[in-house]
């Protein structure tokens, strides 16, 4: 017979008021296995766990019920006070009378029957309680992560310099993500690429970053602190470890593009880099486009190219890679612009988007940053920039708020009248949303020293007259409708998930909202987590975010991979599933019972077996085994019935006095 | 648009009418009265505060926003510059720091430069016989600017009561009360005419 003690908390007036402590005790004192009750006021307080220290010690307890609040709220600080004392702290039960209790009754009598009901099932559990010891996994310090934008490399680039190796994945030809396309960030000002490009040299040198471009992560196992990862390298059809960059290739290639970096608005080679300052800078071909691939003839640039570095044969590479963190940084999109029609994005080319305002605006764009409209070259005197098109919009759109267009439009607005000082910027907006450091400041030196004319309300209709576009709108403040003849339009769409997260996703089993961004464990407490342990989230994969966000964001999360590989060892939960395999008829009913990928029958025996590792603990697979074969641990089935049997036996406990 | 603006402006074909924006004018007014008017953003304390709203055809916050958009075919013409007493009542309390009297007193000298027509006459000559009497005396004269004001106006009985309940208190002086140095002021004041001819009237 085991030796159980029960400490009875009040809980000041919380437990104390509803429950008759005094009478409780009583009871309990009279059960079989109790051999030990004591009550104080605050259980949890310091010589609360020292009144339970003391008599595990001095009453040589093997097991103890704490009758207090939930679970939630103190096990780890009793378990803690319990090992301390030398008691196993997987033998150490909390009975919770005051949220399933006292909190939800009024009748004394009756709340204190069911407080003794309460804890009676707690000391049944114990009484057969096993002593356990956490789980130990080895943990893999080398991290991986998805997404070389500003936000992934800043990531990899911390790891890396905190000692360990990182493997970094980016699905394009080169790195720097969205913010390569940029011209000027807000709210300084200052040039993307001269912030963007030392980041770039960085990750490109550094000695414990793996880069690998073209590639995606297909498949994914293990778990925390032991992935197994799958990435196919896509053929870029030229072998970058002979080529030396010199660019002939590109330079005899006959077959002109619209380039998808340039946003279509300009043009590349068949053969090509995506922009002249790209990281690594090494060519590759797009075999849509290619005349060899297409026509099956040309192959100039085979011909041309010095080291024989091209080859038409090159096929996708698969590298499986181990890892013991994840970090996931994929990014976002602009919102598909055709789907706001009345806009006549699409149909008019002097209908642009932001990200193909920055090109215009960058220096090394298609118009060396002048700022030039699509259809004809001419400078545009009249600017219209619109806000929220497809955010905020719950007919044709997303209904959130994309965060940074109020921010990137006061900015294009702004260099736009730098260029064009005799033009002038109307920006239709709904709200001003400038929260940040020097964000305000930025929007108003935009109205007062550059002005720009802030409109509020919501374009209704672009539509051509000769070589002007009329834009309808109104001006809710004066309540007047306003009509302006631009020249140029440039929408701010709304930010998106990469296309690719929904897919990967499903690969790193974590979960995604409803709009497709990463979800986080805990909106504010933990903001990088996904809810799979080992797998972090940063950038705009989350949520949409500006740059200084994503930077800091970035840090977060490589904080926790830093935390996570600062131990060599990852303690597990002991209170996993356990397979009789005399009993187990290999049906695979829990295999397809669990969600975490534990249970699998084993080739060899044919007999359920548990990855104790992976498996969390939720008993699923208990429940569903047919024989009982599988027993969740310290939950088995005797302790299960015994606990109902508390409730279900005679309600004045008779029998159980010794 | 004539002056600054850049806006090719063309009228709606819809069935209302939609206003003509001209960003030039705001930058105009804030030159002429000092103002940052482009920093309004529009929270109404002005108007609040106001004493005189209810007589105004358009409310202070929503003159500064037509200011804004450059309606100035509108602004000029409005009642409300007139009639804005002066009181500062919105200028202490607006949290952009925005005189709006000087506004109203800078867009009144636009509309009487423009010759527009004024939005209320009364105010208007009362402002140029105030005016005209200071110059000639170097001091208010109550009487005589009553008095002018009602022939000028044709409104020969309008607060008779309490005017003669000023002068039975003594508050009206018969009588003007000059000031030395006449001939100064009047040079000053032929000076103000000269600067105003060299560099108003855009």
């Amino acid at each position: 017979m085991k030796r159980v003690g029960v400490f009875v908390c009040w809980c000041g007036r919380n437990i104390a008021e509803t429950v008759d402590i005094e009478a409780l005790c009583r009871q309990l004192g009279r059960d079989a296995p109790v051999a030990w009750v004591e009550d104080y006021k605050y259980m949890c307080s310091e010589p609360g766990q020292q009144l339970m220290k003391k008599a595990i010690a001095e009453q040589h307890l093997d097991a103890v019920v704490v009758a207090a609040c939930s679970p939630n709220m103190h096990e780890v600080t009793f378990r803690l006070a319990a090992e301390a004392a030398g008691l196993n702290p997987y033998r150490l039960e909390i009975a919770n009378i005051r949220e399933q209790c006292s909190w939800v009754h009024r009748d004394r009598d009756q709340a204190t029957a069911k407080a003794l009901d309460i804890v009676r099932s707690m000391v049944e559990k114990v009484a057969r309680d096993e002593e356990l010891q956490p789980l130990r996994v080895p943990v893999t310090k080398r991290a991986l992560v998805i997404g070389a934008g500003i936000s992934g490399m800043q990531a990899a680039l911390e790891i890396a310099d905190a000692g360990h190796e990182v493997l970094l994945v980016e699905r394009q030809t080169y790195i720097g993500g969205h913010m390569a396309q940029l011209s000027e960030t807000f709210p300084t000002l200052d040039c993307a690429s001269c912030i963007l490009t030392p980041r770039t040299a960085e990750v490109a040198r550094h000695p414990r970053i793996k880069l690998m471009v073209a590639s995606e992560v297909i498949e994914v196992g293990g778990y925390v602190g032991n992935f197994v990862v799958r990435i196919r390298q896509n053929p870029t059809y030229v072998d970058w470890s002979t080529c030396t960059g010199c660019m002939e290739c590109v330079e005899k290639c006959p077959r002109q593009v619209p380039s998808r970096f340039e946003r279509g608005l300009g043009t590349r080679k068949a053969i090509s880099v995506a922009f002249p300052q790209a990281v690594p800078y090494r060519p590759s071909i797009d075999a849509e486009a290619c005349l060899y691939f297409t026509k099956g003839r040309c192959g100039i640039c085979q011909k041309t190219c010095p080291v024989g570095a091209v080859d038409y044969e090159q096929k996708p590479v698969i590298h499986e890679e181990k890892v013991g963190a994840i970090v996931v940084a994929t990014g976002y999109e602009l919102f598909p612009k055709a789907r706001i029609g009345e806009y006549g994005y699409g149909k008019y080319p002097d209908v642009i988007d932001g990200l193909e305002f920055e090109r215009l605006n960058s220096a090394s764009g298609p118009t060396s940053g002048r700022i030039q409209r699509p259809s004809d070259g001419k400078v545009p005197k009249e600017v219209v920039f619109i806000q929220c098109v497809g955010s905020r919009d719950q007919e044709k759109g997303v209904p959130y708020c994309s965060k940074i267009c109020c921010m990137y439009t006061a900015k294009h607005a702004m260099l736009y009248k730098h260029k064009v000082p005799d033009g002038q910027a109307y920006v239709f907006y709904m709200d001003v949303r400038a929260g940040g450091k020097g964000y305000e400041e930025f929007i108003q030196r935009a109205v007062e020293e550059d002005g720009v004319l802030y409109l509020r309300g919501r374009v209704s209709r672009i539509f051509p007259e000769g070589s002007k576009l009329m834009v309808w709108g109104v001006d809710t403040i004066s309540g007047e409708k306003v009509e302006i003849a631009a020249d140029l339009v440039v929408l701010a769409m709304a930010m998106v998930p990469s296309p690719t997260a929904r897919d990967l996703a499903r690969v790193l089993k974590v979960s995604i909202d409803e709009h497709g961004f990463f979800s986080e464990a805990h909106p504010k407490l933990r903001p990088v987590e996904s809810l799979s342990r080992g797998i972090y989230l940063t950038g705009c994969a989350q949520a949409p975010k500006d740059i200084p966000e994503a930077v800091a964001q970035a840090g977060s999360a490589a904080s926790k991979v830093l935390a996570l590989f600062s131990s060599d060892e990852l303690l597990h939960p002991p209170t996993v599933v356990r397979v009789d395999p005399e009993i187990c008829s290999g049906c695979g009913l829990c295999v397809k019972s669990c969600p975490y990928e534990a249970r699998q029958i084993d080739p060899v025996s044919k007999v359920a077996r548990v990855r104790e590792v992976l498996c969390q603990g939720c008993g699923a697979c208990a429940a569903a085994c047919p024989n009982g074969a599988t027993q969740h641990i310290n939950f088995t089935k005797e302790q299960l019935m015994s606990m109902i049997d508390t409730f279900t036996g005679p309600p004045d406990g008779a029998g159980r006095e010794r | 648009m004539a002056r600054g603006g850049n806006a090719e402006v063309i009228r709606a074909r819809a069935a209302t009418r939609s206003i003509p924006l001209d960003p030039g004018f705001p930058w105009e007014v804030g030159r002429a009265s000092g103002q940052p008017v482009m920093r309004c953003f529009q929270c109404g304390r002005c108007t609040n505060g106001c004493p005189l709203t209810w007589a105004m055809d358009h409310p202070p916050h929503r003159l500064l926003r037509m200011v804004q958009l450059g309606a100035e075919g509108e602004v000029l013409v409005s009642r409300t510059i007139w009639l804005c007493s002066a009181c500062h009542g919105c200028a202490t309390r607006c949290p952009n720091d925005i005189h709006l009297p000087a506004v109203m007193d800078a867009l009144k000298q636009m509309a009487l430069a423009r010759r527009v027509r004024v939005g209320d006459r009364q105010v208007a000559l009362f402002h140029r016989l105030f005016l005209a009497t200071v110059a000639r005396l170097g001091r208010m004269y109550e009487l005589g600017l009553i008095g002018l004001h009602k022939l000028a106006s044709g409104n020969l009985f309008g607060d008779l009561k309490v005017g003669l309940l000023m002068f039975t208190r003594g508050k009206l002086s018969p009588l003007p009360q000059l000031i030395k140095g006449r001939g100064d002021l009047r040079a000053v004041w032929r000076r103000a005419a000269a600067l105003r001819r060299e560099g108003g009237r855009q």
